[in-house]
This record gives structure tokens, C-alpha cells and sequence, in this order.
């Protein structure tokens, strides 16, 4: 009975695993089926051209790096306070859980909502238009709980015993905060960072209101009335408007290189965690 | 520093208290007394009378801690820790603690005798060679100052956080049962440390050993728990205490009665 309950449980494992990798096999082998015929090395180094039905992706992968290298910049130093407040200077454990709930509802908050939060407070109220900071800020508003979390968890991870003892030495929060959990925490934060970082770069609803227009940018020469391309607004709108095969194919050759993006982001955070944590235990 | 301030206490413990916010549970009750200046004043008593919790107290480590409420006065230099004008992280430079388990950062040795140090300025080349000689572990790891502190010995890590805490020059070093979790050879280093150490240092030591507290001490402090809090039964020289106690609590500890 028991060896029956065992394979059962196998079972129930191995089956979870397979319908886990089939579905990011079909999606990944859908979105490579559609596209391919439109990969090459012109499409990622020509602008599109009527009406994306021809040339490549180049200013909108541009977009993209600049609105998430945006956000990346921001999240992080702004994460890494909130995480060392959370650690060094929230003492009570109810001030703790606040903020942690406020994470988790600012992660909850779905991205249309920050789109139109962006549209009324940053194009509108700011008069900054449609502006790649805005957009970058947004993106960094919606990662933050990620890359938070991400470096609570590390800091979690290091001996109350050793902060006690840091403080034992007389040392201030600063030095605390500089010299043992930056250096403990920082594995979490890269990665939460990239982690985040490739969420925002497939977000579309955030940036269609705030940052990105269809056709006619290049790469932003301001900051006020300064919008981008973006790869998953140039999707959503050839979606949209599919009418010519050419336009399809390129459709989904820009979700190939989204889901490149995208994959290439997330691998590198694994590997760069395990990297960073092994420094900083040998610092 | 005149005659009269050697013969000055160094730490005056005035009606101390400390107590859990949420249900009021007292840990500690009006404790008073001196902890001499240069001598070694071992705190004993049974577990759960608040030996470590007073020892937090005189750093004023146990602030980290929101939920205790602390109440009375612990005078260093005869001036009140809590004072508006006192700086708690310059007071624990000052006042430094050893704890049970050793504590050791991520690095090399080191950049644990120095991670305090570095911080606080210029560090004087001789301060790690001092500081290791004077913890007893110099001769032990001169040549292996780069290797990471986690490759020593527990026995070692502790007198490497010894280093540590002395590299901060502080006038005081708390110790919180230093030895509790060593083997019988390095138990023996660390007396020998704590003994040359009170030439030029007070020290305060938390032990569960009677033996340990006869052995190095100048002054015993009793702690017993009464009524759930810890209380102080004595406070005398060394020898008063262990021949002659004035206390049942004490005498029932110290297995005499």
C-alpha cells in the first residue's frame, strides 16, 4: 500500500512537471513556428516601415532596453532602502508586516491601473506627455514588490546573531547596513531585478498610455514629450490590425525577440545569484 | 586618572528593571549595584534570572528590542546611559560585548578583527597583531590572516571575536557565558585572556559555572528569579559570596543549604 501510495505520488509529481514544460514548450514552439520566417539579422538592425509590415525592430527594441534600464535604475537603489528600513530601522514586528502587506497589495495592483495612474498623474498633472521616464518610473513602480522581496529574502537569510553583534561593536546602521547586508543581500537584489526587469519588458498596458507611440520615434532626445517604441505595444497594435500576412510574420517575429528578452533576462539572474552570494561569502 | 576615580565604580546599576510591553512580565526587578573599575565581576544566578537580559542592558543592546520596556538607570563614568545626550552606538564602542556563540562575519580574519575598526577610521597598522595577541590567538593564525574566518575552530572564532570587540578599544567588555560552548582547551585560553585582559579593561562576565566565577572573578553578582523576575540576592567580593551569603536563594544555587 504504501509503495502504491509512492508511485502514485511520482505520478502526481512527474505529471506536474510535464504539463508545466509543455506549456512553455508551446508557447515558445508557437511563437518560433509563426515567427521565424521573419528572423534575420535585418530585422533587428532596420526600423520598421509601413505600418510594420516590413523592416525590422530596431527602434523598438531600443524602447524597450531604455524603458526597462529605466526602471531597473530606479528600482533598485529605491528596493535596497526599502529593504534595509524593513531590516535595520522598523523595529516592531507589526511595522514589519505593514510593509510587507503594502508590497503585496502594490504587487497586486493590475498594470492597467498603473497605466491610467500614469496617464493622470504623469502626463497629465506633470505635463511630461508621453515621456520614456514616465514610463520607466511606472515600470519601476510595478517591479518594486519583486526586487523588495527578492532582497528581504536574502537579508531574512542572514544570523539575527551577527547584526546583533554588529551593533554590539558600536557600529551605526550605516555601517551596517554598508559593510554586512549590502553585501549579504545583494545576490537578491540582482536578481529581483532582473526578475522584474523581465516582467516589465512584456508589460503593454502600463506604457500605452505613458511612454510609447506606434510609429515615428527613434531614441528620445528629452525627457518632456519624449515617448519610444516598445516591442509589446508594436505586438499589441499589429495584433490588432493584422490584416496583411507580412504584418503577421513580423508580429510574431517581435515576440520572438520579446520572448528572447524575456528568457535571456531571467537566465541570467539564476547563475549571477549563485556568483554574487559566493563573493560575498568570500569578501 | 586620579586615585579616586580607580576607587570609583566604572558602572552604577540604579533600581534596574526590565519588563515585556504587551502583558507586563517582568524579567528583571529592581537590580542595584557597582561593577568596579578594572576588576572581573562575574554574574551568577540560575537560568531564566535575566543574567544576559541585564548584560543587554548595560550596552543598552536590549534598545534592538521593541517589545521590553526598561526601567531605572545604569550610570558609566557616573553619567545615565539613557541621557538625551548619550549616543547608544558610541556607548557600545565603549562598552563591548562577547557573546555566547561566536559570532563571525563573511570575510577573512582579518576583515573580522578589523570590521569595526575600519569603520570607526584610521586603523593603526600594529591594531590587528595587538588586538590578536592580546585575545591569545596571534600565534595561531599570523600566518593564515587572509583565510576565511570560518575555517577556525569555534574555540578560535571566539577569540577571534574577542579581537574583534578589543580592536574598538572599549573601556568595558561584557561577556555572556564566553565559554559555554567551548571544549576544556580553549575554555582554558579564554580565562587566560580574561585575566590579562583586567590590567587594562572591566570586565563583566555572565557564567554558569561557579567554578569559572570563583577562579577569575573580583566581585559576584547573584541574580535569582522571585516571583518570575530576576532579582539581585548579593553583590559582594568574590569570596563573600561563595563563603558566605547572606541569602537562602543564593545559598540553595550555590548548593549550599
Amino acid at each position: 500500500m504504501r509503495r502504491l501510495g509512492d508511485r502514485l505520488f511520482t505520478l502526481f509529481a512527474g505529471a506536474g512537471a510535464a504539463v508545466a514544460l509543455l506549456v512553455i514548450a508551446t508557447v515558445v514552439g508557437l511563437v518560433v513556428f509563426r515567427g521565424a520566417g521573419a528572423i534575420s539579422w535585418r530585422f533587428f538592425f532596420e526600423q520598421s516601415r509601413a505600418v510594420g509590415a516590413e523592416g525590422g525592430v530596431l527602434y523598438h527594441l531600443a524602447g524597450t532596453f531604455i524603458l526597462i534600464a529605466t526602471a531597473g535604475m530606479i528600482a533598485l537603489p529605491v528596493a535596497a532602502g526599502v529593504g534595509l528600513y524593513h531590516q535595520l530601522y522598523l523595529r516592531s514586528d507589526r511595522g514589519r508586516r505593514s510593509l510587507e502587506a503594502l508590497l503585496h497589495a502594490l504587487n497586486g495592483i493590475p498594470s492597467i491601473v498603473f497605466g491610467l495612474f500614469g496617464l493622470a498623474f504623469f502626463v497629465q498633472l506633470l505635463g511630461m506627455r508621453k515621456s520614456w521616464l514616465a514610463g520607466g518610473i511606472l515600470l519601476a513602480m510595478m517591479i518594486l514588490p519583486t526586487v523588495t522581496v527578492a532582497f528581504l529574502e536574502k537579508l531574512r537569510a542572514i544570523p539575527p546573531a551577527s547584526v546583533e553583534a554588529a551593533f554590539g561593536l558600536g557600529l551605526r546602521r550605516n555601517h551596517i547596513a554598508w559593510s554586512l547586508l549590502l553585501p549579504q543581500g545583494a545576490a537578491g537584489l540582482v536578481t529581483g531585478t532582473l526578475l522584474g526587469l523581465a516582467r516589465a519588458a512584456g508589460e503593454t498596458a502600463p506604457i500605452m498610455f505613458t511612454a510609447v507611440i506606434f510609429a515615428g520615434a527613434t531614441v528620445p532626445r528629452g525627457i518632456v514629450d519624449s515617448p519610444v517604441l516598445a516591442l509589446p505595444y508594436h505586438i499589441f497594435v499589429l495584433a490588432q490590425d493584422s490584416f496583411d500576412p507580412a504584418m503577421t510574420t513580423n508580429m510574431w517575429g517581435s515576440a520572438i525577440v520579446l520572448l528572447m528578452l524575456v528568457i535571456t533576462l531571467s537566465l541570467i539572474a539564476l547563475p549571477l545569484r549563485l556568483r554574487i552570494h559566493e563573493e560575498a561569502r568570500r569578501v | 586618572m586620579s586615585e579616586d576615580d580607580v576607587l570609583k565604580p566604572i558602572l552604577t546599576i540604579e533600581n534596574l528593571g526590565v519588563r515585556v510591553r504587551r502583558d507586563g512580565h517582568e524579567l528583571l526587578r529592581d537590580v542595584s549595584f557597582d561593577i568596579p573599575r578594572r576588576m572581573i565581576t562575574a554574574i551568577i544566578g540560575p537560568s531564566g534570572a535575566g543574567k544576559s537580559t541585564l548584560l543587554k542592558c548595560i550596552n543598552r543592546l536590549i534598545d534592538l528590542s521593541s517589545t521590553l520596556e526598561v526601567t531605572g538607570r545604569v550610570l558609566f563614568e557616573g553619567v545615565d546611559t539613557r541621557a538625551g545626550f548619550i549616543d547608544p552606538d558610541d556607548l557600545r564602542r565603549r562598552i563591548g560585548i562577547v557573546f555566547q556563540q561566536p559570532v563571525v562575519f563573511p570575510g577573512s580574519i582579518e576583515r573580522n578583527v578589523l570590521f569595526a575598526a575600519a569603520r570607526f577610521g584610521p586603523v593603526d597598522g600594529s591594531l590587528l597583531e595587538s588586538t590578536l595577541r592580546q585575545a591569545g590567538l596571534w600565534s595561531e593564525v599570523k600566518d593564515r590572516l587572509q583565510k576565511p574566518a570560518a575555517t577556525l575552530s569555534v574555540g578560535q572564532q571566539q577569540r577571534l571575536a574577542l579581537a574583534r570587540t578589543l580592536a574598538g578599544s572599549p573601556d568595558v567588555i561584557l561577556m555572556d557565558e564566553p565559554t559555554s560552548a567551548l571544549d576544556p582547551k580553549s575554555t582554558a585560553a579564554i580565562e587566560e585572556t580574561i585575566v590579562a585582559l583586567k590590567e587594562t579593561r572591566s570586565i563583566v562576565l555572565v557564567t554558569h559555572h561557579l567554578e569559572q566565577a570563583r577562579r577569575l572573578s573580583d566581585w559576584v553578582a547573584c541574580l535569582c528569579q522571585r516571583d518570575g523576575a530576576g532579582e539581585l540576592m548579593e553583590a559582594a567580593q568574590c569570596e563573600t559570596v561563595f563563603c558566605c551569603p547572606t541569602r537562602e536563594e543564593t545559598m540553595q544555587f550555590l548548593g549550599i543549604a
